[in-house]
């Protein structure tokens, strides 16, 4: 995982310290993306690079438009959410074989958004890979399976490649795992900023 | 919800409150919530307290987090518990902070001592006085391991780190490393191992 150092952050996102603790304080930002390790003063903290820099620019984009509760209210509530069958259509970034997907695994009223953003992301994973075949029903089975079993803070989804198989890998967004080299390709779904997509976008359309 | 006022030496119940009066002694065993939280005597809390407003003329000593609107301190509190720390939009101290981890708000303003782990925020400014009351009980500057704010503003401070965009190390100052990305002031009488950043110097006055 690579990391970032709080001094590169700042001078590469334009926040200032107090927003950065404002944020931080608010809950915008886990506390657990905060990373101690020692250095020549002492300790410095550093962040998940992608994961950090993906967030700042959410929570710049949104600040405007929604108050700092709002926002947290908003990161916090995206494991929760459920969307109707007849409402995926109507989300337009979503890929359009979305609700076929779902349904084709399990017919259900309404769908978390775990199930959503995974389908989504394995869809538009498949659209732009297509030298191996592979079934994404079943890796939506498999993926839903894992999350089920095992909730974690910040869930990430590696979809992975090798030796002509594909397979889905949850874990903790902080920490991602290392691969030997008959892994050929590794993609990653941010489970949790596409959460947040979505219901940002879903609270859009109840206003 | 009601509102709890101790004069004597009582122990009252973990709770929300409108608002909570201590004159005498005052013992809470849990999570204490309220809006304005006022501290004459003493207080003693084994949990968390969030309120809107605290206020601590007294002494408090408090074994969970602090989470507040606007802290005022011209009395002594001390968060007690390794881990706990104090997060608010402002806090202000002519009196004593204590703490074992971190200090977070939008603004802090220290006219008197504080020790913490880090401090950390918008605006930090303490300016600690050398004075022979303080020194009784070892506290002749405010000890801090980390101070990182937009603006930082310090006197009588002794840290191992100092950093921010605008920086003033002012006399009484013993400050291990600076690193600042703006405007740097440090004057005659402080002393400062090592300066590290891009910063334009002014003079300190």
């Amino acid at each position: 995982m690579e990391l970032i150092s709080k001094k590169e952050l700042l001078a590469k996102t334009g926040i200032s310290y107090g927003q950065l603790y404002r944020w931080k304080r608010e809950r915008l930002i886990p506390e657990e993306w905060f990373i101690k390790q020692s250095s020549y003063t002492g300790q410095e903290t550093f962040f998940p690079a992608e994961k950090m820099l993906t967030r700042i620019k959410t929570i710049k984009e949104m600040k405007d438009s929604y108050s700092l509760d709002e926002l947290a209210a908003l990161f916090k509530q995206k494991e929760e959410l459920a969307v109707a069958t007849l409402d995926l259509e109507k989300l337009e970034w979503l890929h359009k074989e979305t609700g076929a997907l779902l349904r084709a695994v399990f017919e259900k009223k309404e769908y978390t958004g775990f199930e959503i953003v995974l389908a989504d992301g394995l869809l538009k994973y498949r659209d732009t890979h297509t030298g191996i075949v592979w079934d994404p029903a079943k890796l939506l089975q498999e993926g839903i399976r894992l999350f089920d079993a095992k909730k974690l803070k910040e869930p990430v989804i590696l979809v992975v490649s090798g030796d002509g198989c594909m397979h889905i890998v949850l874990c903790e967004g902080a920490y991602l795992p290392l691969f030997d080299d008959s892994v050929k390709e590794v993609y990653t779904i941010n489970i949790g900023e596409r959460l947040t997509q979505l219901s940002s976008t879903l609270n859009n359309r109840k206003s | 919800m009601q509102t709890i006022r101790i004069d004597g030496v009582a122990s009252f119940d973990a709770g929300t409150y409108t608002k909570v009066k201590v004159d005498g002694i005052g013992k809470c065993d849990g999570d204490l919530k309220a809006e304005k939280i006022d501290i004459d005597g003493m207080l003693r809390c084994k949990g968390r307290v969030t309120a809107d407003f605290l206020e601590c003329d007294g002494t408090a000593k408090i074994h969970g987090d602090i989470r507040a609107g606007e802290i005022d301190v011209n009395g002594f509190l001390t968060v007690a518990k390794e881990g706990t720390r104090i997060e608010a939009k402002k806090i202000y101290c002519d009196g004593m902070i204590k703490v074992k981890s971190e200090v977070s708000a939008d603004e802090v303003e220290v006219n008197g001592y504080i020790s913490a782990e880090e401090i950390v925020g918008d605006s930090i400014k303490i300016h600690s006085p050398s004075h022979r009351l303080f020194n009784l009980f070892g506290l002749a500057k405010s000890r801090i391991r980390l101070i990182e704010a937009t603006h930082v503003a310090v006197k009588g401070v002794v840290a191992e780190n100092v950093n921010g965009k605008e920086v003033s190390i002012g006399p009484g100052s013993v400050i291990e490393n600076v690193d600042c990305t703006g405007i740097l002031r440090i004057a005659d009488s402080a002393r400062v191992k090592n300066i590290h950043g891009k910063f334009t110097t002014e003079e300190y006055c």
